[in-house]
């Protein structure tokens, strides 16, 4: 992935789009578990900062991940005072109108059943408070250290542990005590 | 671990592993058209930081060495703007180095009705008001110049051409604006009745100390390149105390050419004549 990165700095159409592929999904998992509106533009946007500013990036894959959600925390914020925030459920996942008949490992069981277990973990989240949201977030789906989330978040690292401790387990109790006929929420 | 845990754990562990799944096809959407963005950004991106901070270097350099350049021409002296400042009437005009104000717009009239020769070549300060040629000074030659203005003050009319006549002042503080007026290099000249009462081989303080407890004036001594080194003067002699042109250390008083120093206060300029100062003989 290094060598993607050096790549991608030298503006090499394939590094950009290798890089796009590896975490473009983790950005949109991280806008729509943020309840962020149009998470697809929120993250078109991130992308194009990236591109700006790669040829001034230097370090490793590690880095790359923390710059990259860094810069997608301060476009949240951004959005977030643009008043451009709008509930998550105005978002309209374009299953039928854009699914083509790209290669894909899994067949079309196996991808609605991975894209709704996806759409219950992120409904779960975003029940949460917005720091633990946050830090569940940018520790389990950016796969962040704890010093990157507190580095991000402004917090201590402490802190984090403790939001992304207690925001697990709000997470595993919602899960659990969620009546049985709303299957949503059973994982 | 109980079963309730174990439960919670099942659950987060299905939760975490739903949100790190891989991308889903819908999630490979608009691909193109972002990275097509992408490219474009990247292109168009600023320059590296480093590059940016080495034009800040040079363009920090070029000031540097701008303003380097107008401190070095400001402290080449007013002589640079000389030209400038002789050419511009207005009394708001400020000469450097000056810490005289500039005569009030009256005066500058006065002075341009009935003056002829105040356009001499004065070097540092401002220009001063001609005397009036027609002054004479009343007061004895040993009067100095402020005795010579207060007599004046007292007598009826208008004392101001005592205040700019040149009674009672050394020789050597000559106004810089006559016609004889040069950059204060030159030094009064020498009694050339004075000879050296010494050896060779005494110095200079040594010969006015001499001269001072001889009885009558001594200034001539005091004047005198009696003791001093050859290499001293700048002039173009160095033995020639009797030569008119003897350019010595002048201290930039204007020298004021004519006859030698006559009288004990008269100072040539360069400090030397306070070393005259008679001291009692024992």
């Amino acid at each position: 992935m290094d060598e993607v990165i050096e790549r991608a700095r030298g503006g090499d159409r394939d590094a950009l789009a290798q890089l796009w592929r590896t975490y473009n999904h983790l950005i949109l998992r991280y806008f729509r578990g943020r309840n962020m509106g149009e998470p697809d533009d929120l993250a078109s946007a991130v992308w194009i900062d990236v591109a700006r500013g790669l040829p001034r990036f230097v370090g490793d894959e590690g880095d790359f991940r923390r710059w990259l959600f860094t810069i997608a925390a301060r476009r949240r914020v951004d959005a977030i005072r643009s008043n451009q925030r709008r509930r998550i459920e105005t978002w309209q996942r374009p299953h039928d109108s854009t699914r083509n008949d790209r290669a894909f490992a899994m067949d079309t069981a196996d991808v609605a059943d991975q894209a709704a277990a996806l759409d219950r973990a992120i409904a779960l989240v975003q029940t949460l408070p917005d720091d633990q949201a946050e830090a569940v977030l940018l520790r389990v789906v950016a796969d962040l250290s704890v010093s990157d989330v507190a580095h991000i978040m402004g917090r201590t690292e402490g802190h984090v542990r403790v939001l992304v401790h207690r925001g697990l387990e709000k997470l595993s109790d919602t899960s659990v005590t969620k009546p049985p006929g709303e299957t949503m929420y059973q994982l | 671990m109980t079963g309730n845990d174990h439960t919670n754990a099942l659950n987060g562990d299905v939760i975490t592993g739903a949100l790190r799944s891989p991308a889903l096809p819908f999630e490979r959407d608009h691909e193109a058209a972002v990275l097509a963005d992408m490219v474009e950004a990247l292109w168009t991106a600023p320059e590296p930081s480093s590059l940016r901070r080495h034009r800040r270097v040079v363009a920090f350099a070029a000031v540097t060495v701008a303003s380097l350049g107008v401190g070095g021409i400001i402290a080449a002296g007013p002589g640079g703007f000389r030209p400038f400042i002789n050419d511009d009437k207005s009394p708001a005009t400020t000469v450097f180095g000056d810490s005289v104000p500039a005569p009030a717009p009256d005066d500058l009239d006065d002075e341009d009705d009935d003056d002829d020769d105040d356009d001499g070549g004065g070097g540092g300060g401002t220009e001063r008001i001609t005397t009036d040629p027609d002054f004479e000074c009343a007061d004895s030659d040993n009067a100095n110049h402020g005795q010579t203005v207060s007599s004046a003050a007292q007598a009826p009319g208008s004392n101001r051409a005592a205040a700019q006549s040149e009674c009672g002042k050394p020789l050597g503080s000559g106004n810089g604006n006559g016609e004889t007026g040069n950059s204060g290099n030159e030094r009064i000249t020498a009694d050339p009745d004075f000879d050296c009462v010494d050896g060779d081989n005494a110095n200079h303080g040594q010969t006015v100390s001499s001269a001072a407890k001889a009885p009558g004036p001594n200034n001539a001594a005091a004047q005198s390149e009696c003791g001093k080194p050859v290499g001293s003067g700048t002039g173009e002699t160095d033995d020639n105390v009797e030569d008119e042109t003897n350019n010595g250390n002048g201290n930039g008083n204007y020298g004021v050419p004519g006859p030698p120093a006559s009288t004990p206060d008269n100072g040539n300029g360069n400090g030397h004549a306070n070393t005259t100062t008679t001291q009692p003989a024992g």
